[in-house]
Protein backbone atom coordinates (compact mmCIF):
# COMPACT_ATOMS: atom_id res chain seq x y z
CA UNK A 1 0.00 0.00 0.00
CA UNK A 2 1.41 3.70 -0.90
CA UNK A 3 -0.12 6.52 1.58
CA UNK A 4 0.38 10.05 0.54
CA UNK A 5 -0.12 12.13 3.33
CA UNK A 6 -0.11 16.02 3.06
CA UNK A 7 2.17 15.64 -0.23
CA UNK A 8 3.09 18.85 -2.01
CA UNK A 9 5.53 19.77 -5.36
CA UNK A 10 7.24 23.20 -5.39
CA UNK A 11 9.06 24.15 -8.67
CA UNK A 12 11.94 26.65 -8.36
CA UNK A 13 10.74 27.63 -4.86
CA UNK A 14 11.07 31.22 -3.80
CA UNK A 15 12.10 32.67 -7.21
CA UNK A 16 10.09 34.51 -9.56
CA UNK A 17 8.85 31.45 -11.59
CA UNK A 18 7.87 29.74 -8.10
CA UNK A 19 5.36 26.51 -9.61
CA UNK A 20 3.27 24.69 -7.31
CA UNK A 21 2.93 21.59 -9.06
CA UNK A 22 0.85 19.40 -6.37
CA UNK A 23 -0.75 20.90 -3.35
CA UNK A 24 -1.38 19.21 -0.09
CA UNK A 25 -2.11 15.55 -1.59
CA UNK A 26 -3.15 12.83 0.81
CA UNK A 27 -4.28 9.87 -0.96
CA UNK A 28 -4.22 6.00 -0.36
CA UNK A 29 -3.16 3.81 -3.09
CA UNK A 30 -3.86 -0.01 -2.42
CA UNK A 31 -2.12 -2.88 -4.37
CA UNK A 32 -3.66 -4.47 -7.33
CA UNK A 33 -5.65 -3.07 -10.14
CA UNK A 34 -5.23 -0.03 -12.65
CA UNK A 35 -5.02 3.21 -10.99
CA UNK A 36 -5.90 5.96 -13.66
CA UNK A 37 -4.90 9.89 -12.59
CA UNK A 38 -6.44 11.95 -15.22
CA UNK A 39 -6.33 15.80 -15.38
CA UNK A 40 -5.54 18.52 -17.62
CA UNK A 41 -2.13 19.02 -18.82
CA UNK A 42 0.06 20.99 -16.13
CA UNK A 43 -2.61 19.30 -13.03
CA UNK A 44 0.16 17.51 -11.32
CA UNK A 45 -0.30 14.25 -12.76
CA UNK A 46 3.15 13.39 -13.97
CA UNK A 47 4.36 15.11 -10.89
CA UNK A 48 2.39 13.33 -8.80
CA UNK A 49 3.29 9.93 -10.79
CA UNK A 50 7.21 10.98 -10.43
CA UNK A 51 7.33 11.03 -6.68
CA UNK A 52 4.94 7.88 -6.04
CA UNK A 53 7.75 6.22 -7.98
CA UNK A 54 10.58 8.05 -5.91
CA UNK A 55 11.80 9.46 -8.87
CA UNK A 56 11.43 12.57 -6.87
CA UNK A 57 11.07 13.65 -3.50
CA UNK A 58 8.15 15.95 -2.19
CA UNK A 59 8.48 19.46 -0.67
CA UNK A 60 6.45 19.17 2.16
CA UNK A 61 4.46 16.17 3.13
CA UNK A 62 5.24 11.93 3.52
CA UNK A 63 4.90 9.53 1.26
CA UNK A 64 5.19 5.80 2.52
CA UNK A 65 5.25 2.35 0.52
CA UNK A 66 3.62 -0.62 3.03
CA UNK A 67 4.36 1.39 6.25
CA UNK A 68 7.96 2.42 5.50
CA UNK A 69 8.81 6.23 4.88
CA UNK A 70 9.76 6.45 1.44
CA UNK A 71 9.68 10.12 0.54
CA UNK A 72 12.89 10.90 3.41
CA UNK A 73 15.05 7.98 2.57
CA UNK A 74 18.66 8.31 1.98
CA UNK A 75 19.26 8.13 -2.06
CA UNK A 76 21.31 4.95 -1.34
CA UNK A 77 18.14 3.37 -0.14
CA UNK A 78 15.79 5.02 -2.25
CA UNK A 79 17.49 3.70 -5.49
CA UNK A 80 17.20 0.28 -4.07
CA UNK A 81 13.64 0.86 -3.53
CA UNK A 82 12.90 2.19 -6.74
CA UNK A 83 14.93 -0.67 -8.53
CA UNK A 84 12.94 -3.45 -7.26
CA UNK A 85 9.75 -1.66 -6.53
CA UNK A 86 8.77 0.09 -9.79
CA UNK A 87 8.87 -0.41 -12.90
CA UNK A 88 8.32 2.71 -15.58
CA UNK A 89 6.94 3.31 -19.04
CA UNK A 90 7.73 7.14 -20.31
CA UNK A 91 5.53 9.19 -22.43
CA UNK A 92 8.30 9.27 -25.06
CA UNK A 93 9.48 5.95 -24.68
CA UNK A 94 13.07 6.80 -23.50
CA UNK A 95 14.52 4.12 -25.36
CA UNK A 96 18.58 4.05 -25.41
CA UNK A 97 19.27 5.01 -29.76
CA UNK A 98 22.23 2.61 -30.85
CA UNK A 99 21.36 -0.29 -28.83
CA UNK A 100 19.22 -3.52 -29.70
CA UNK A 101 15.76 -4.21 -28.38
CA UNK A 102 17.35 -6.63 -26.31
CA UNK A 103 20.16 -4.47 -24.72
CA UNK A 104 17.50 -1.52 -23.98
CA UNK A 105 15.11 -4.34 -22.13
CA UNK A 106 18.09 -5.27 -20.06
CA UNK A 107 19.37 -2.10 -19.33
CA UNK A 108 18.06 -1.18 -15.84
CA UNK A 109 19.17 -4.82 -14.44
CA UNK A 110 22.73 -4.27 -14.99
CA UNK A 111 23.10 -2.43 -11.78
CA UNK A 112 21.83 -5.72 -9.89
CA UNK A 113 24.94 -7.67 -11.15
CA UNK A 114 22.06 -10.52 -12.07
CA UNK A 115 24.27 -13.57 -14.02
CA UNK A 116 24.89 -12.36 -17.42
CA UNK A 117 22.84 -15.60 -19.64
CA UNK A 118 19.88 -15.60 -17.12
CA UNK A 119 19.28 -11.77 -17.44
CA UNK A 120 19.38 -12.02 -21.50
CA UNK A 121 16.89 -15.34 -21.30
CA UNK A 122 14.57 -13.18 -18.77
CA UNK A 123 14.82 -10.51 -21.64
CA UNK A 124 13.99 -12.40 -24.32
CA UNK A 125 11.14 -14.42 -22.35
CA UNK A 126 9.35 -10.33 -21.61
CA UNK A 127 10.40 -9.96 -25.43
CA UNK A 128 8.31 -13.14 -26.61
CA UNK A 129 5.53 -12.68 -24.18
CA UNK A 130 5.12 -8.84 -26.15
CA UNK A 131 5.58 -10.31 -29.52
CA UNK A 132 9.04 -8.79 -29.74
CA UNK A 133 11.00 -11.97 -29.81
CA UNK A 134 11.75 -11.40 -33.53
CA UNK A 135 13.09 -7.99 -32.82
CA UNK A 136 15.60 -8.62 -30.09
CA UNK A 137 18.34 -8.00 -32.02
CA UNK A 138 17.00 -5.10 -33.93
CA UNK A 139 18.53 -1.15 -33.35
CA UNK A 140 15.20 0.41 -31.05
CA UNK A 141 14.96 3.47 -33.77
CA UNK A 142 13.71 0.89 -36.56
CA UNK A 143 10.75 0.13 -34.35
CA UNK A 144 7.39 1.54 -34.89
CA UNK A 145 5.52 3.20 -31.78
CA UNK A 146 3.54 0.12 -30.68
CA UNK A 147 6.60 -2.08 -30.94
CA UNK A 148 8.74 1.10 -28.52
CA UNK A 149 6.14 1.05 -26.31
CA UNK A 150 6.15 -2.75 -26.04
CA UNK A 151 9.66 -2.73 -25.73
CA UNK A 152 9.55 0.06 -22.76
CA UNK A 153 6.64 -2.44 -21.25
CA UNK A 154 9.28 -5.30 -21.66
CA UNK A 155 11.84 -2.85 -20.08
CA UNK A 156 10.14 -2.03 -17.06
CA UNK A 157 9.18 -5.77 -16.14
CA UNK A 158 12.91 -6.86 -16.41
CA UNK A 159 13.32 -6.51 -12.34
CA UNK A 160 9.92 -7.74 -11.67
CA UNK A 161 8.54 -4.68 -10.06
CA UNK A 162 5.55 -4.88 -7.95
CA UNK A 163 4.56 -1.53 -9.73
CA UNK A 164 4.26 -0.20 -12.85
CA UNK A 165 3.95 3.29 -13.18
CA UNK A 166 3.29 4.79 -16.91
CA UNK A 167 2.87 7.85 -17.89
CA UNK A 168 0.87 9.02 -20.74
CA UNK A 169 2.02 5.72 -22.32
CA UNK A 170 -0.89 5.84 -25.29
CA UNK A 171 0.46 9.57 -26.44
CA UNK A 172 2.34 8.91 -28.97
CA UNK A 173 0.35 5.76 -30.43
CA UNK A 174 -2.77 5.56 -32.79
CA UNK A 175 -6.04 3.91 -31.46
CA UNK A 176 -5.78 0.86 -32.31
CA UNK A 177 -1.61 0.42 -30.70
CA UNK A 178 -2.74 2.56 -27.60
CA UNK A 179 -5.87 -0.62 -26.90
CA UNK A 180 -2.97 -3.01 -27.58
CA UNK A 181 -0.71 -1.27 -24.66
CA UNK A 182 -4.06 -1.00 -21.98
CA UNK A 183 -4.59 -4.44 -22.39
CA UNK A 184 -1.11 -5.45 -22.24
CA UNK A 185 -1.26 -2.94 -18.93
CA UNK A 186 -4.44 -5.07 -17.75
CA UNK A 187 -2.84 -8.02 -17.88
CA UNK A 188 0.06 -6.87 -15.70
CA UNK A 189 -2.61 -5.48 -13.14
CA UNK A 190 -4.63 -9.15 -13.18
CA UNK A 191 -1.01 -11.00 -12.76
CA UNK A 192 -0.93 -9.09 -8.98
CA UNK A 193 0.61 -6.23 -10.11
CA UNK A 194 -0.38 -2.44 -9.48
CA UNK A 195 -0.37 -0.42 -12.63
CA UNK A 196 -0.83 3.43 -11.86
CA UNK A 197 -1.34 5.49 -15.93
CA UNK A 198 -1.45 9.28 -16.23
CA UNK A 199 -3.37 9.93 -19.09
CA UNK A 200 -5.93 12.37 -20.60
CA UNK A 201 -6.36 9.93 -22.82
CA UNK A 202 -10.47 8.83 -22.89
CA UNK A 203 -9.35 5.59 -24.03
CA UNK A 204 -7.34 4.82 -21.44
CA UNK A 205 -9.73 5.91 -19.04
CA UNK A 206 -12.77 3.98 -20.68
CA UNK A 207 -10.41 0.58 -20.63
CA UNK A 208 -12.26 -2.36 -19.20
CA UNK A 209 -9.36 -3.23 -16.91
CA UNK A 210 -9.52 0.44 -14.98
CA UNK A 211 -10.25 -0.24 -11.29
CA UNK A 212 -9.88 3.80 -10.04
CA UNK A 213 -10.20 6.75 -11.52
CA UNK A 214 -8.76 9.76 -9.93
CA UNK A 215 -8.67 12.90 -11.38
CA UNK A 216 -5.95 15.93 -10.76
CA UNK A 217 -6.88 19.83 -11.20
CA UNK A 218 -4.44 22.50 -10.77
CA UNK A 219 -1.99 20.04 -7.97
CA UNK A 220 -5.33 19.10 -5.83
CA UNK A 221 -7.39 15.63 -6.05
CA UNK A 222 -11.11 17.02 -7.75
CA UNK A 223 -13.07 13.69 -7.90
CA UNK A 224 -11.85 10.06 -6.99
CA UNK A 225 -13.77 7.21 -7.81
CA UNK A 226 -13.91 3.48 -8.22
CA UNK A 227 -14.49 2.05 -11.44
CA UNK B 1 56.77 34.86 8.73
CA UNK B 2 58.33 32.13 6.39
CA UNK B 3 56.28 31.12 3.44
CA UNK B 4 56.39 27.67 2.24
CA UNK B 5 54.45 25.08 0.07
CA UNK B 6 53.95 23.08 3.27
CA UNK B 7 52.98 26.35 5.49
CA UNK B 8 50.44 27.79 2.70
CA UNK B 9 49.18 24.26 2.32
CA UNK B 10 48.28 23.72 6.06
CA UNK B 11 46.92 27.20 5.85
CA UNK B 12 44.48 26.40 3.29
CA UNK B 13 43.37 23.67 4.72
CA UNK B 14 42.86 25.45 8.02
CA UNK B 15 40.77 27.76 6.11
CA UNK B 16 38.55 25.32 3.97
CA UNK B 17 38.37 22.94 7.06
CA UNK B 18 37.16 26.76 9.28
CA UNK B 19 34.75 27.56 6.22
CA UNK B 20 33.38 23.92 5.94
CA UNK B 21 32.80 23.43 9.99
CA UNK B 22 31.13 27.26 10.16
CA UNK B 23 28.65 26.34 7.30
CA UNK B 24 28.60 23.35 8.92
CA UNK B 25 28.17 24.71 12.42
CA UNK B 26 24.85 27.01 11.21
CA UNK B 27 23.42 23.62 9.43
CA UNK B 28 24.32 21.19 12.60
CA UNK B 29 22.29 24.02 14.78
CA UNK B 30 18.75 23.73 12.51
CA UNK B 31 19.13 19.92 13.05
CA UNK B 32 19.52 20.20 16.73
CA UNK B 33 16.51 22.31 16.87
CA UNK B 34 14.42 21.27 14.91
CA UNK B 35 15.17 17.56 13.69
CA UNK B 36 11.76 15.39 13.60
CA UNK B 37 11.71 12.65 11.16
CA UNK B 38 8.11 12.08 12.00
CA UNK B 39 7.27 15.70 10.38
CA UNK B 40 6.78 16.05 6.79
CA UNK B 41 7.27 19.82 7.18
CA UNK B 42 8.92 21.81 4.56
CA UNK B 43 11.48 22.36 6.94
CA UNK B 44 12.47 18.82 7.65
CA UNK B 45 11.94 17.82 4.13
CA UNK B 46 15.08 20.42 3.01
CA UNK B 47 16.71 19.57 6.56
CA UNK B 48 16.85 15.97 5.14
CA UNK B 49 17.81 16.53 1.43
CA UNK B 50 20.91 19.19 2.80
CA UNK B 51 22.44 17.01 5.46
CA UNK B 52 23.53 13.94 2.86
CA UNK B 53 25.35 17.59 1.21
CA UNK B 54 26.62 18.78 4.47
CA UNK B 55 27.81 15.64 5.37
CA UNK B 56 29.80 14.86 2.07
CA UNK B 57 31.58 18.15 2.64
CA UNK B 58 32.68 17.82 6.12
CA UNK B 59 34.07 14.82 5.05
CA UNK B 60 36.21 15.73 2.93
CA UNK B 61 37.32 18.59 5.67
CA UNK B 62 37.31 16.24 8.02
CA UNK B 63 39.22 14.17 6.17
CA UNK B 64 41.71 17.07 5.17
CA UNK B 65 41.87 17.83 9.23
CA UNK B 66 43.57 14.27 9.90
CA UNK B 67 46.46 14.92 7.06
CA UNK B 68 47.18 18.30 8.70
CA UNK B 69 48.08 16.75 11.46
CA UNK B 70 50.65 14.80 9.93
CA UNK B 71 51.73 17.46 7.69
CA UNK B 72 52.01 20.06 10.40
CA UNK B 73 54.56 17.92 12.53
CA UNK B 74 56.78 16.74 9.21
CA UNK B 75 56.39 20.87 8.50
CA UNK B 76 57.65 21.76 12.17
CA UNK B 77 59.94 19.41 11.65
CA UNK B 78 61.68 20.32 8.27
CA UNK B 79 61.80 23.72 9.58
CA UNK B 80 63.65 23.59 12.17
CA UNK B 81 67.06 23.95 9.93
CA UNK B 82 66.11 27.53 9.84
CA UNK B 83 66.33 28.39 13.11
CA UNK B 84 68.90 29.04 14.91
CA UNK B 85 68.93 26.16 18.39
CA UNK B 86 65.95 24.40 16.67
CA UNK B 87 67.22 20.84 16.87
CA UNK B 88 64.16 19.59 16.23
CA UNK B 89 60.46 20.19 15.44
CA UNK B 90 60.39 20.91 19.46
CA UNK B 91 62.33 24.16 18.76
CA UNK B 92 60.25 25.20 16.18
CA UNK B 93 57.22 24.99 18.08
CA UNK B 94 59.44 26.60 21.12
CA UNK B 95 59.45 29.29 18.88
CA UNK B 96 56.87 31.24 20.09
CA UNK B 97 53.73 30.85 22.35
CA UNK B 98 51.86 29.17 20.19
CA UNK B 99 53.44 26.03 18.60
CA UNK B 100 52.89 23.66 21.10
CA UNK B 101 48.54 24.70 21.61
CA UNK B 102 48.55 24.71 18.00
CA UNK B 103 49.76 20.95 17.95
CA UNK B 104 47.59 19.93 21.42
CA UNK B 105 44.31 21.41 19.45
CA UNK B 106 45.30 19.32 16.55
CA UNK B 107 45.80 15.99 18.08
CA UNK B 108 42.52 16.89 20.14
CA UNK B 109 40.55 17.62 17.00
CA UNK B 110 42.32 14.64 15.10
CA UNK B 111 40.18 12.24 17.18
CA UNK B 112 37.13 14.12 17.41
CA UNK B 113 37.47 14.30 13.71
CA UNK B 114 37.83 10.68 13.41
CA UNK B 115 35.01 9.89 15.64
CA UNK B 116 32.93 12.06 14.00
CA UNK B 117 33.76 10.36 10.68
CA UNK B 118 33.20 6.86 11.64
CA UNK B 119 29.78 7.93 12.85
CA UNK B 120 29.14 9.50 9.86
CA UNK B 121 29.90 6.37 7.73
CA UNK B 122 27.56 3.98 10.68
CA UNK B 123 24.86 6.75 10.40
CA UNK B 124 25.30 6.67 6.49
CA UNK B 125 23.93 2.89 6.74
CA UNK B 126 20.98 3.61 8.85
CA UNK B 127 17.71 4.30 6.46
CA UNK B 128 15.96 6.49 8.77
CA UNK B 129 19.41 8.75 9.97
CA UNK B 130 19.64 7.50 13.43
CA UNK B 131 22.63 8.74 14.43
CA UNK B 132 21.59 12.61 12.45
CA UNK B 133 21.76 14.37 15.91
CA UNK B 134 24.40 12.34 17.88
CA UNK B 135 26.76 13.36 15.00
CA UNK B 136 26.07 17.19 14.34
CA UNK B 137 25.93 17.39 18.49
CA UNK B 138 29.60 16.09 18.03
CA UNK B 139 30.16 18.83 15.31
CA UNK B 140 29.21 21.34 17.63
CA UNK B 141 32.07 20.81 19.65
CA UNK B 142 34.51 20.11 17.57
CA UNK B 143 33.69 23.31 15.50
CA UNK B 144 35.18 25.67 18.39
CA UNK B 145 38.22 23.42 18.62
CA UNK B 146 38.75 24.25 14.92
CA UNK B 147 38.02 27.43 14.63
CA UNK B 148 40.63 27.77 17.55
CA UNK B 149 43.30 25.55 16.06
CA UNK B 150 43.08 27.25 12.63
CA UNK B 151 43.49 30.58 14.77
CA UNK B 152 46.42 28.97 16.48
CA UNK B 153 47.81 27.41 13.89
CA UNK B 154 48.07 31.44 12.03
CA UNK B 155 48.96 32.78 14.92
CA UNK B 156 52.32 30.45 15.07
CA UNK B 157 53.05 30.68 11.48
CA UNK B 158 53.11 34.58 11.42
CA UNK B 159 54.90 34.59 14.12
CA UNK B 160 58.12 32.17 13.18
CA UNK B 161 61.00 35.11 12.71
CA UNK B 162 63.93 33.59 12.04
CA UNK B 163 66.20 36.06 13.80
CA UNK B 164 64.61 34.81 16.91
CA UNK B 165 66.84 31.98 18.65
CA UNK B 166 64.81 29.12 20.16
CA UNK B 167 65.49 26.21 22.31
CA UNK B 168 66.54 23.03 21.63
CA UNK B 169 64.63 19.85 22.60
CA UNK B 170 67.31 18.74 24.88
CA UNK B 171 66.26 21.76 27.48
CA UNK B 172 62.81 21.10 27.23
CA UNK B 173 62.61 17.09 27.68
CA UNK B 174 65.09 17.18 30.28
CA UNK B 175 64.92 14.83 33.18
CA UNK B 176 65.90 17.39 35.56
CA UNK B 177 63.88 20.13 33.68
CA UNK B 178 60.57 21.65 34.96
CA UNK B 179 57.38 21.65 33.12
CA UNK B 180 55.10 18.81 31.56
CA UNK B 181 57.82 17.78 29.18
CA UNK B 182 60.46 16.96 31.97
CA UNK B 183 57.97 15.40 34.15
CA UNK B 184 57.27 12.80 31.43
CA UNK B 185 60.64 12.29 30.58
CA UNK B 186 61.75 12.02 34.52
CA UNK B 187 59.45 8.58 34.39
CA UNK B 188 61.77 5.68 36.16
CA UNK B 189 62.07 3.31 32.80
CA UNK B 190 61.37 0.10 34.78
CA UNK B 191 57.58 1.29 35.93
CA UNK B 192 57.24 2.74 32.87
CA UNK B 193 57.65 -0.39 30.77
CA UNK B 194 55.79 -2.42 32.90
CA UNK B 195 53.07 0.28 32.63
CA UNK B 196 53.84 -0.43 28.98
CA UNK B 197 53.05 -3.96 28.50
CA UNK B 198 50.67 -4.00 31.15
CA UNK B 199 48.51 -1.75 29.01
CA UNK B 200 49.41 -3.50 25.87
CA UNK B 201 47.79 -6.88 27.87
CA UNK B 202 45.01 -5.37 29.32
CA UNK B 203 43.97 -3.89 25.30
CA UNK B 204 44.31 -6.99 23.94
CA UNK B 205 42.74 -8.88 26.99
CA UNK B 206 39.73 -6.29 26.11
CA UNK B 207 39.35 -6.43 22.96
CA UNK B 208 38.96 -9.75 22.04
CA UNK B 209 36.19 -9.54 24.88
CA UNK B 210 34.50 -7.04 23.46
CA UNK B 211 33.92 -9.07 20.56
CA UNK B 212 31.80 -11.12 22.34
CA UNK B 213 30.69 -8.35 25.00
CA UNK B 214 29.85 -5.10 22.95
CA UNK B 215 28.95 -3.93 26.60
CA UNK B 216 32.89 -3.42 26.57
CA UNK B 217 32.86 -0.75 24.05
CA UNK B 218 33.08 2.04 26.65
CA UNK B 219 36.09 0.30 28.17
CA UNK B 220 38.07 -0.24 25.26
CA UNK B 221 38.05 3.07 24.26
CA UNK B 222 39.19 4.51 27.61
CA UNK B 223 41.90 1.52 27.37
CA UNK B 224 42.79 2.97 23.64
CA UNK B 225 43.09 6.51 25.17
CA UNK B 226 45.00 4.86 27.79
CA UNK B 227 47.73 2.91 26.48
CA UNK B 228 47.90 6.23 23.60
CA UNK B 229 48.49 8.44 26.89
CA UNK B 230 51.15 5.55 28.43
CA UNK B 231 52.81 5.05 24.61
CA UNK B 232 53.47 8.60 24.86
CA UNK B 233 54.97 8.84 27.85
CA UNK B 234 56.96 5.88 26.71
CA UNK B 235 58.33 7.28 23.88
CA UNK B 236 59.11 10.21 25.75
CA UNK B 237 60.84 8.22 28.96
CA UNK B 238 62.66 5.23 27.67
CA UNK B 239 62.19 4.38 24.01
CA UNK B 240 63.60 7.41 22.79
CA UNK B 241 66.66 6.81 25.05
CA UNK B 242 67.00 3.35 23.14
CA UNK B 243 66.62 4.49 19.48
CA UNK B 244 69.24 7.66 20.06
CA UNK B 245 71.27 5.21 22.34
CA UNK B 246 71.98 7.90 24.62
CA UNK B 247 70.45 7.87 28.00
CA UNK B 248 69.64 11.27 28.17
CA UNK B 249 68.08 12.06 24.82
CA UNK B 250 64.45 11.88 25.71
CA UNK B 251 62.84 14.09 22.41
CA UNK B 252 59.94 12.43 20.74
CA UNK B 253 60.57 14.68 17.87
CA UNK B 254 63.72 13.70 16.75
CA UNK B 255 62.40 10.03 16.25
CA UNK B 256 61.06 11.72 12.81
CA UNK B 257 64.54 12.86 11.44
CA UNK B 258 66.37 11.16 8.07
CA UNK B 259 69.10 9.90 11.03
CA UNK B 260 66.79 7.64 12.55
CA UNK B 261 65.50 5.93 9.82
CA UNK B 262 62.03 8.35 10.28
CA UNK B 263 61.23 5.75 12.53
CA UNK B 264 59.03 8.06 14.36
CA UNK B 265 56.32 8.33 11.36
CA UNK B 266 56.06 4.35 11.80
CA UNK B 267 55.42 4.63 15.28
CA UNK B 268 53.19 7.34 15.69
CA UNK B 269 50.87 6.95 12.68
CA UNK B 270 50.13 3.43 13.80
CA UNK B 271 49.40 5.11 17.14
CA UNK B 272 47.40 7.15 16.40
CA UNK B 273 45.26 5.19 13.47
CA UNK B 274 45.27 2.24 16.48
CA UNK B 275 43.95 5.01 18.96
CA UNK B 276 41.19 6.78 17.09
CA UNK B 277 39.39 3.13 15.73
CA UNK B 278 39.53 1.85 19.41
CA UNK B 279 37.66 5.53 20.43
CA UNK B 280 35.56 5.07 17.68
CA UNK B 281 35.13 1.34 17.96
CA UNK B 282 33.48 2.15 22.16
CA UNK B 283 31.86 4.95 21.23
CA UNK B 284 29.72 3.58 18.68
CA UNK B 285 28.95 0.34 20.68
CA UNK B 286 25.95 2.05 22.71
CA UNK B 287 23.95 2.51 19.51
CA UNK B 288 23.87 -1.15 18.79
CA UNK B 289 20.20 -0.92 19.88
CA UNK B 290 19.05 1.54 17.27
CA UNK B 291 17.21 -0.82 15.24
CA UNK B 292 18.12 0.73 11.66
CA UNK B 293 21.77 0.02 13.03
CA UNK B 294 21.31 -3.16 14.43
CA UNK B 295 22.95 -5.01 11.31
CA UNK B 296 25.22 -2.71 10.78
CA UNK B 297 27.27 -1.87 14.16
CA UNK B 298 28.35 -5.57 15.01
CA UNK B 299 30.36 -5.71 11.40
CA UNK B 300 31.40 -1.98 11.95
CA UNK B 301 32.97 -2.41 15.64
CA UNK B 302 34.54 -6.00 14.38
CA UNK B 303 36.35 -3.63 11.76
CA UNK B 304 37.12 -1.10 14.61
CA UNK B 305 38.85 -3.57 17.05
CA UNK B 306 40.48 -5.11 14.43
CA UNK B 307 42.13 -2.10 13.04
CA UNK B 308 42.86 -0.64 16.58
CA UNK B 309 44.58 -4.28 17.92
CA UNK B 310 46.39 -4.39 14.45
CA UNK B 311 47.96 -0.47 15.09
CA UNK B 312 48.58 -1.58 18.72
CA UNK B 313 50.29 -4.13 17.62
CA UNK B 314 52.33 -2.97 15.45
CA UNK B 315 53.20 0.26 17.78
CA UNK B 316 54.02 -2.69 20.34
CA UNK B 317 55.73 -4.95 18.11
CA UNK B 318 58.37 -1.69 16.64
CA UNK B 319 58.63 -0.43 20.10
CA UNK B 320 60.12 -3.85 21.55
CA UNK B 321 62.22 -4.45 18.48
CA UNK B 322 63.37 -0.80 18.29
CA UNK B 323 64.53 -1.89 22.40
CA UNK B 324 65.81 -5.11 22.00
CA UNK B 325 67.74 -4.52 19.18
CA UNK B 326 69.42 -0.85 20.54
CA UNK B 327 72.66 -1.34 21.97
CA UNK B 328 72.07 0.82 25.42
CA UNK B 329 71.81 -0.89 28.32
CA UNK B 330 68.62 0.22 30.83
CA UNK B 331 67.70 -2.22 32.36
CA UNK B 332 69.80 -5.71 33.87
Amino acid sequence: MIELSAVSKVFHQGRPNEFRALREVSLTLERGGVTVFKGPSGSGKTTLLTLIGALARPTSGRITLDGRLLSNLPERFLTDVRRHTFGFVFQQFNLIRGLTVLENVMLPAYPLGRPYRELVNAAQTLLEQFGLGEKAANQVEWLSGGEAQRTALARALINNPTVIIADEPTAHLDSARSREVLVLLGELAAQGRTVFISSHDPLVFEAVSVSRLIELQDGRIVADSPC
Amino acid sequence: MLITPAIVALQLIALSVVGTVLLAGGFAWRILRHWDIHSGSELQVCLERQTYLISTLLGFALGAELLSLLLFIHTAENLSSQFIGAMCATGVLNINAFGFPTLLLKITVFFLAALWLWLNRVDNQGDDYPLVRVKYGLLMVIAPLTVLEGATQTAFFLGLEPEVITSCCGSLFSAEGRGVAAELAGWPVRPALALFYTMAGLLLAVGLAFRRWPGLGPLFAAGSVLSFSVAIVVIIAVLSLYVYENPNHHCPFCLLKAGYGYVGYALYIPLFAATAAGLSAGLITPFRRVVSLQAVIPGEVRHLIGLALAGFGLFYALATWLMLRSPLILLN
